[in-house]
């Protein structure tokens, strides 16, 4: 991962702080072992300000539409610090108990069970918060004593966790989708947010390279100019954001990798997934003018 | 197939014909003069294409001039049509190395242009222009890498100047061009232009496959759509206003100087011949709020007559603009499910009865807690109506359209997430404010387009009135003000004495207003304002009327994100 950082360029004090970090916190618990995940988020930018928050201590926000590399960043951040990650996903039905923990019975006694952010906090883990705006503010309201300064939890009956040093908070976040809703100002205001960009032509280009290298120049190129036009006419109003899916367009060329045509594997990958017959010919369009048909 | 699925069909195809030149431009606001299509009416993806990379290359309005001005002749459509195909070459060579199915593209598109198999229709080869088709003919055939098929030596000598070289710039081709002209159709290039005989070739060789489009109406903005244009307007509105009071006596007793109530209510009638309610009980109403500051009006409560003007105006507009006000109503539509499902969510408390909650059981036996079920809670909000309440005096006439398209977009919305809506609008015409419903809560939202922005606006009372109309509905009711803030009346307020000193306008009117609000919500209503002006926006009067419930929008875009928070935000406390 350090190599990965010194070729996207981040700053040299950047690494130095990381490096610093890792040794005074060194990763110990063998049953959850460090992996390294199966994609890298690709932008100095992005990185030298999630580096310089969570090195500071802060707590982030990452705000972005979907497949922006959200989930991504948060595992490669994870990773790179040296700390084991804790997902946690929420929904609407989501409430104090699922994230922090509740009673259960055994051994003949009642005994906490300790939930994921429970666990998180005490081990000094990254806790990667999925659509935090799903969730009730009502649920969300046990974070707050840990993402701000105090950073402490009280169980009822059960006393107090002191957070680990180490322990950094990930919350995700789209806007404006369907279940998604504002995320109150109180807790908003314990992050340091930063709002992911949508892919563009370079950023793409490295993350085709690196996962699929076997491309040619030309078909990868027709690629990335699909999803660039996919973007922009999302963008000028002309379809929405169904089909302007960047997991749609990796799955769709790990198909074609097993020997589909390239035209059928996107059209399971982009144009499918778009149901209204009007916006999926404007895409099928765009397809058979960018790839062609098999 | 209706007007509207027809209007809905050929658009969707034409918007799919803009996206293929959109996408080849590279640019959104692109206003093409020419779309192309196969024989069978689907956009030519690869013509379109062609025409996009043309448009990005020699510049869309230097392009659309040049081939307007060569439109303008008798020979108008084949020399469009030769001009287009000699772009062709140039385009095809300056591209096909850039993109990776250019080259099938054309070779599908000569295909199915030398195709023999289709029938073509009589009036397709009336209308086809032989030289274009000789010409397009020749080019398909050597694109299949066959002989070109010309004999005659004058359209040899034509064919070879359609082969545009990608290195010349849009004057070059066009000087290139004029010689060709001159020198094969002897004719001096200018003596073609003869103004007034502009003609639409449909289906004339290559002119089947091109059409020419309307002008989008964003094309060149018009005075009334830039805001000192509505400024110009609205200040011309308002010195007809003056001049209208000046020249009518302001006496505010009825039959002094006025015509009588009975004779202008036959002449509301006229304008409003749907009555929507009884005339005992339009009495009634108005016996309740014809009274202080408007003790000397009357009122009108008017349904929607058949289609006349202004309903034709108004579709027309949103059938124009369909595809940009559809996706608000998704967008919207949308918004307001995350709403209301968020508000309904299925949050459950333990209980001693409801559904066995696996988690808890050990708590009964072990704690003896009974509470081992959980129950889902009884749902947190009320069931809610919207009331649309449109400004519809002639301050508004310059958006009428537009305003009638978002109330649409509005009601449509709310109608696709089951919230029942009612849309109205009022105006005050002599002594007379009429409330008109456009749409009843049953019934469909056609009626919208009925909106017709006419008189004055004596809000306070149209409110009143309002309240009297939605009676028990008004507690469950969320009203929606459409208004740029700005009552007035020629009818001033009746003061003590004969003569009427206060005009009905400025601080009294909003004074008069803010009564009448405040009088709907101790009624239980909830108000919000989406305010739209001509003039500078004051938030303090937005707060003073509506508090924090308003939105101020300036541009189509706000409008799903903003009723969605009012919308919200009216859930929010009510939970």
């Amino acid at each position: 991962m350090l190599t990965f950082l010194q070729e996207q360029g981040i700053a040299p004090c950047l690494i130095d702080s990381l490096e610093a970090y890792k040794a005074a916190y060194p990763w110990s618990n063998q049953d959850r072992p460090l992996l390294a995940p199966g994609f890298q988020y690709y932008g100095k930018e992005i990185w030298e300000q999630a580096l310089g928050a969570l090195l500071a201590g802060e707590n982030l926000l990452l705000v972005g539409a979907k497949a922006t590399g959200k989930n991504v960043l948060a595992e490669n951040l994870a990773y790179c610090f040296g700390r084991g990650d804790w997902n946690v996903s929420f929904h609407v039905n989501m409430d104090a108990a699922m994230m922090l923990g509740s009673d259960t019975f055994r051994d003949g006694q009642v005994q906490f069970r300790p939930g994921p952010v429970y666990e998180c906090a005490s081990q000094g883990g990254f806790c990667i918060l999925d659509e935090i705006n799903m969730a009730r503010n009502e649920a969300l309201a046990a974070l707050h004593s840990m993402l701000d300064f105090r950073r402490i939890l009280d169980i009822p009956g059960y006393g107090r966790l002191k957070m680990h040093s180490a322990t950094r908070f990930i919350a995700t976040m789209n806007y404006g989708y369907a279940g998604t809703r504002e995320l109150n100002e109180a807790l908003a205001s314990r992050f340091a947010v930063i709002a992911l960009p949508p892919a563009n032509e370079h950023m793409l280009a490295n993350l085709l390279e690196k996962q699929y290298g076997h491309l040619s120049d030309k078909i990868r190129s027709s690629v990335i100019a699909l999803f660039m036009d996919l973007q922009l006419k999302y963008q000028q109003g002309e379809i929405s954001s169904k089909s302007v899916d960047l997991r749609g367009l990796l799955g769709a060329l790990g198909i074609y990798q097993q020997g589909l045509g390239l035209c059928s594997a996107l059209q399971m990958g982009l144009v499918n997934k778009v149901f209204n017959e009007d916006e999926r010919q404007i895409i099928q369009d765009l397809l058979d003018l960018r790839i062609g048909k098999d | 197939m209706s007007a509207e699925n027809m209007g809905t069909a050929r658009g969707s195809v034409e918007r799919r014909a803009l996206n293929m030149i959109w996408t080849a431009a590279g640019d959104y606001t692109l206003v093409p003069g020419f779309v192309a299509y196969l024989k069978d009416g689907s956009p030519d993806l690869y013509f379109n294409t062609i025409m996009g990379f043309a448009y990005g290359h020699y510049g869309a309005q230097e392009l659309d001039d040049y081939l307007m001005y060569l439109g303008h002749c008798w020979l108008g459509a084949v020399l469009v049509d030769m001009f287009w195909l000699g772009l062709e070459h140039a385009t095809y060579q300056r591209s096909y190395g850039n993109m990776l199915t250019l080259e099938n593209l054309r070779q599908a598109w000569a295909a199915d242009y030398l195709d023999d198999s289709h029938e073509d229709s009589m009036q397709y080869l009336m209308m086809r222009q032989e030289l274009s088709h000789s010409l397009k003919k020749a080019r398909c055939l050597e694109i299949q890498g066959k002989n070109n098929g010309l004999l005659n030596p004058w359209e040899k000598g034509l064919y070879k100047g359609l082969y545009f070289q990608q290195e010349q710039n849009l004057p070059e081709l066009k000087e290139n061009f004029q010689q060709m002209i001159k020198k094969y159709f002897l004719l001096k290039p200018q003596l073609l232009w003869q103004p007034g005989h502009w003609h639409l070739m449909l289906g004339a060789g290559l002119s089947q496959i091109l059409r020419r489009i309307m002008p989008m109406e964003h094309q060149g903005k018009g005075a009334s759509q830039t805001q000192a244009g509505r400024l110009r307007e609205k200040s011309a509105l308002m010195s007809q206003e003056e001049e209208r009071r000046k020249q009518e006596k302001n006496w505010y007793l009825p039959g002094i100087g006025s015509k009588s109530a009975a004779k202008e209510l036959a002449e509301i009638k006229a304008i409003y011949p749907v009555g929507a309610l009884g005339e005992s009980r339009r009495l009634e109403i108005e016996q309740q709020v014809c009274v202080g500051n408007h003790r000397y009006s009357h009122i009108y409560l008017a349904g929607t007559a058949t289609k006349g003007e202004a309903y034709r105006d108004n579709y027309g507009h949103f059938l124009q603009q369909g595809r940009k006000y559809r996706r608000i109503i998704e967008d919207l539509s949308h918004g307001l499910q995350n709403s209301l499902q968020l508000a309904k969510g299925s949050y459950s408390a333990r209980a001693g009865q409801g559904k066995l909650a696996a988690d808890l059981a050990w708590q009964g036996i072990i704690n003896g807690d009974e509470r081992i079920f959980r129950r889902p809670l009884p749902e947190q909000y009320q069931e809610f109506s919207v009331v649309l309440l449109l400004d519809g005096s002639y301050s508004r006439h310059s958006q009428q359209k537009q305003l009638s398209a978002q109330s649409y977009v509005i009601a449509e919305s709310m109608r696709r997430c089951g919230i029942p809506t009612t849309v109205l609008s009022y105006s005050t015409i002599g002594s007379y404010t009429v409330l008109q419903v456009l749409k009843a809560k049953e019934q469909d939202v056609s009626g919208i387009w009925n909106y017709e922005a006419r008189g004055w606006n004596r809000d306070g009372l149209a409110l009143n009135i309002l309240g009297q109309y939605l009676g028990n509905d008004l507690s469950n009711s969320l009203i929606f003000m459409l208004t740029d803030m700005m009552p007035s009346d020629e009818k001033g307020l009746p003061m003590a004495g004969v003569k009427s000193l206060k005009q009905y306008t400025e601080e009294a009117a909003i004074a008069d207003t803010e009564t009448s609000l405040q009088g709907l919500r101790k009624e239980g209503a909830r108000l919000a304002g989406i305010i739209q002006t001509v003039v500078p926006f004051q938030p303090a009067l937005a707060r003073r009327l509506f508090g924090h419930s308003y939105v101020h929008i300036q541009s189509l875009n706000q409008l799903s994100r903003a009723i969605v928070s009012l919308v919200d935000g009216y859930i929010q406390q009510q939970i």
